[in-house]
């Protein structure tokens, strides 16, 4: 009973630390993204640091991006096919594919991929920085930690990931026509023309640009910022020793995929009503 | 040896608090002379580095001020806070070299952020500044940190804070974790950076025996505040019993 009573009180204390947790992080974070906005255009020597970045974040990403792109088309075509089969549609499956991939998929999975990588990565080496003084360091000869180190993976990460969701999206429908024609019998003709169809049924913004494209650049532009402003956060606030790196490399990697998850859906309900 | 009364003060405390979980600083008054070398003693945990963040503006008082050259760090303009650590050298306790960076690149960060050298004087004065802490800037030049001894290690974190020459040194144990020989060579390295480049300097340490050879004056933080301020041979005199068994114990 006693029991019970303590659980009974302490159940609103918790979930109003929590809550209060959740809030000040929330600031924390915002407060980091308006020193970003403060930093740049970076200083001297930021398109130096950029470019070491874009390679590190862009170029090495690419190969994990191509594959995740790659098998995930090839499954969308098998599971599509099997879902049209009984209608006798199995040649609209380049449909289901582009659809699924440029709108969905491609800038998903990409975030997703890049902020188990790179997020980790960032988080992982702010926090070593953290805990050995090397930040403290930087902030003794004048370098802020925000304009030197967090500003260039930001940059490099929103240039980046909508690159990276475009290469996912040809993967995906190279994988897909290749399961298509090769497995499901789908001249690849009809693969592409339904492809097309599909882009061309959901419109051009200014009568040029695919809306499916716009949607396919937009999210992971917002994807990159936040899966690196997070990594940058866990980061650059690690503390105590090796564990406390373990722990912000986990918590980079955890809350930027759930971000990216739900953005996502707020992303898509803003950009049917506005593309 | 410079009288530290004729000069102005470099750096002043004036009854500064700061308390964490527990009172660390307690309404603590102190003043760096030019070209002075204080050292800070005291046994671990008592606020030794704390006073070197608090004079870096790395860490802000919860009572009393800060005066780095005038300039009162809690309430400098970012700008001008900016401008001031570029005016200050630090050796950290264990280097924190940058990983990710060479020697050469350590030494030549501070030089390049400043961005008041070309890139010809950057690689003189980095040179130079191997060649003062007894670097062959040929044979370190283009290893990372992690491939260097401790001592080594140390030399280049000297290195990379007297760059710039710097107006304040500021060193945080600079002689832990090293051999005795190694931590001889650091200490004769100190003396020496002091007499060429004329630096002030403020040493956190808890090694009275070295401190008394290199300090021009010695303040002992026992819980919270001073027990000792004065001259290494005052020190050997205190009457004051924390101080006593202090230097008893070395």
């Amino acid at each position: 009973m006693e029991g019970a009573q303590r659980r009974g009180s302490s159940s609103p204390v918790f979930v109003r630390r929590l809550v209060q947790s959740f809030v000040l992080s929330l600031q924390d974070v915002l407060l980091l993204t308006w020193q970003l906005v403060r930093a740049l255009p970076g200083g001297r020597g930021a398109g130096a640091r950029l470019l070491a970045q874009l390679d590190a974040i862009g170029v090495k990403s690419v190969p994990i991006v191509l594959l995740t792109g790659l098998f995930t088309g090839m499954v969308l075509a098998l599971q599509a096919s099997v879902q049209l089969a009984p209608f006798g549609a199995t040649l609209f499956v380049g449909r289901f594919v582009a659809a699924s991939m440029l709108r969905e998929l491609g800038p998903v999975l990409s975030g997703i991929m890049v902020a188990g990588r790179v997020g980790a990565g960032i988080a992982a080496e702010l926090g070593a920085m953290r805990v050995t003084e090397q930040l403290d360091a930087l902030e003794t000869i004048g370098a802020e930690p925000v304009r030197v180190l967090a500003l260039p993976r930001v940059l490099a990460s929103a240039v980046a990931v909508p690159i990276l969701a475009l290469i996912a999206d040809a993967a995906g429908l190279l994988g897909a026509a290749l399961v298509s024609t090769t497995y499901l019998g789908v001249p690849v003709r009809a693969f592409q023309g339904a492809a097309a169809d599909q882009i061309a049924l959901d419109g051009f913004v200014g009568g040029l640009i695919p809306a499916d494209l716009v949607q396919g650049l937009v999210k992971p532009l917002i994807f990159g910022v936040i899966l690196s402003v997070l990594a940058c956060y866990h980061g650059l606030r690690a503390r105590g020793g090796t564990a406390g790196v373990g722990i912000a490399t986990t918590n980079a990697v955890v809350s930027a995929s759930i971000t990216i998850l739900v953005a996502d859906y707020f992303l898509t309900q803003l950009l049917l009503v506005l593309v | 040896m410079t009288s530290p009364s004729n000069l102005r003060p470099i750096v002043e405390l004036e009854r500064v608090s700061v308390a964490f979980q527990r009172p660390v600083l307690r309404d603590v008054s102190l003043t760096v002379s030019a070209a002075e070398t204080l050292a800070i003693l005291g046994e671990s945990g008592t606020g030794k580095s704390t006073l070197l963040r608090l004079i870096l503006g790395l860490l802000a008082p919860d009572a009393g001020i800060v005066r780095v050259m005038g300039i009162d760090v809690n309430r400098a303009a970012h700008a001008d806070l900016r401008a001031l650590r570029t005016t200050i050298g630090m050796v950290f306790q264990g280097a924190a070299l940058f990983d990710s960076l060479t020697t050469f690149e350590n030494v030549a960060f501070a030089l390049r952020e400043h961005g008041r050298m070309s890139e010809a004087q950057i690689d003189a004065r980095v040179r130079e500044t191997l060649a003062l802490v007894d670097l062959d800037a040929a044979q370190v030049s283009q290893t990372l940190p992690a491939e260097l001894s401790g001592g080594m290690r140390k030399r280049v974190g000297i290195a990379r804070a007297v760059a710039p020459r710097p107006t304040l040194l500021l060193y945080d144990e600079p002689t832990a974790g090293l051999d005795p020989l190694t931590s001889d060579t650091v200490t004769a390295l100190m003396q020496r950076l002091q007499q060429e480049l004329r630096v002030t300097s403020v040493v956190v340490s808890h090694d009275i025996r070295t401190m008394l050879r290199v300090a021009d004056r010695i303040a002992l933080l026992h819980d919270g505040e001073f027990a000792f301020v004065g001259a290494p041979s005052a020190m050997r005199l205190s009457a004051e019993p924390y101080t006593q068994a202090f230097v008893a114990a070395a």
